[in-house]
């Protein structure tokens, strides 16, 4: 991290106004998209927050089709982002389900489907 | 638990900060003064002294069970959980042990016996060693300003977290300068009441004056460190407006503008009235109002911290 450009952002931050740093996680963006509608099933599920998340009380579940749970295992995280394996082939709707901890102690949850064509 | 939550945050923030102005106070303000009057041997200066040592101790030891308390509430409310529950190893520990806020609190556990340790060598009722006072000094300033990892600072990405980190720390330390100090200046105001010693009203004007200049630096640092974070979290005038996160911090800022206005009569009016004892009265009630509006300053803070952020409206949150 570099003093001018810490400079550059606390000139900005004062001449600009509000700008709405994160303080909790939220979802910025996920793999397979939020709602989308791919053609094969995938082998994980990515989700990618705004925020560091703490591994220990960060979860996240995927139900098939079937209404069966097809994540293997504990997710993985690196940062921001939260990853698990799937174990799925069928197509049809997938539901995926997330709670996570936020750095900064404060909790998010949420959910979305996408669709494997068939 | 939101309610516990908010309670021990309220405690921990004004004992720390107790405990870091009392040890400015003396250190930087008190003692200088005393040394300039050629007084820290007398009867006033060591009367002054064994009233500051029980402000510290009760201080470290109300942050310490607190913290304990954040821990346990904090452990409780994530596992869904009542305290008794969260205590013994499970969710409590697991926080502790395996995530940025746990590793933290370990930090600033062990910063809190350092100050023990400083405090026990700095000698506080003696004026104590050169070393145990600065000790005391850093691990308190330290303890203090550690919290913005606690909070929403923490959290924010990039370079922009990096200014609101150091934001956070500052403004920490500039409202622990201030606050913290307002009880032991009470406390010399109450000494030069109680002992008709003219070099004790005279050390009064210098402590007085020198307690004034950290008023003046502790203010412009919270005025600029508070529009930084302002900017972070407040989000648009709206939000600010219509949240419970903006109506608390429009109270916030309300109290923040009454505690200056006081300060400055203080400086532009009472001070160079003294060593008048109308002056030193007037000083003493309004240095305790100050102190009332601050620790108000401080409970808003203390639910700040566990509301979400105006800047959040309309996003999806638990």
């Amino acid at each position: 991290m570099r003093i001018p450009s810490i400079l550059k952002s606390l000139a900005l931050l004062l001449v600009m106004g509000s700008v709405g740093a994160h303080a909790h996680a939220f979802l910025d963006h996920a793999d397979p998209r939020v709602g989308s509608t791919v053609n094969a099933a995938p082998h994980e599920v990515s989700l990618s927050f705004t925020q560091n998340l703490e591994p220990a009380f960060s979860t996240m579940e995927v139900i098939g089709p079937s209404g069966q749970r097809v994540d293997e295992g504990k997710p993985r995280i690196d940062g921001k982002v939260m990853h698990v394996p799937l174990r799925a082939d069928q197509p049809g709707t997938y539901r995926v389900k997330w709670r996570v901890l936020s750095v900064d102690t404060h909790t998010t949850e949420g959910a979305f489907s996408f669709k494997v064509r068939e | 638990m939101i309610a516990l939550l908010a309670a021990a945050r309220a405690v921990h923030f004004a004992s720390t900060a107790m405990v870091m102005g009392t040890v400015l106070f003396q250190y930087l303000i008190a003692e200088p003064a005393f040394r300039t009057a050629a007084i820290g041997g007398s009867t006033g200066a060591r009367a002054y002294r064994s009233r500051l040592a029980p402000i510290l101790w009760i201080g470290l030891a109300l942050a310490v069970l607190s913290g304990a308390t954040w821990l346990l509430a904090l452990a409780a409310k994530i596992g869904d959980q009542s305290p008794p529950v969260a205590a013994p190893g499970g969710v409590a520990w697991v926080l502790l042990t395996e995530t940025q806020f746990g590793h933290l609190w370990i930090t600033r556990a062990f910063l809190a016996g350092l100050l023990c340790c400083g405090l026990w060598l700095g000698k506080p009722r003696e004026a104590g060693s050169r070393f145990g006072q600065g000790l005391t000094t850093v691990t308190a300033m330290c303890l203090l300003g550690s919290l913005a990892w606690s909070g929403h600072a923490a959290g924010s990405p990039g370079v922009i977290g990096d200014i609101h980190l150091i934001a956070d720390v500052l403004h920490l330390l500039a409202a622990g300068a201030w606050l913290g100090g307002l009880l032991p200046l009470s406390l010399l105001f109450a000494l030069a009441l109680r002992q008709t010693d003219p070099v004790l009203a005279s050390t009064l004007q210098v402590a007085t004056r020198r307690f004034s200049m950290l008023g003046l630096l502790s203010v412009g640092t919270l005025l600029v460190t508070g529009l930084v974070n302002m900017s972070m979290l407040a989000g648009s005038l709206p939000t600010l407006l219509t949240t419970d996160y903006g109506s608390l911090l429009l109270l916030k800022i309300a109290l923040f503008v009454a505690m200056v206005a006081l300060a400055g009569i203080n400086r532009l009016r009472l001070t160079l009235a003294l060593p008048k004892t109308d002056a030193v009265h007037r000083l003493d009630r309004n240095t305790r109002v100050e102190l009332a509006l601050g620790l108000a300053i401080i409970a808003i803070v203390s639910i700040l911290g566990v509301l979400s952020p105006a800047v959040h409206m309309g996003m999806q949150m638990k």
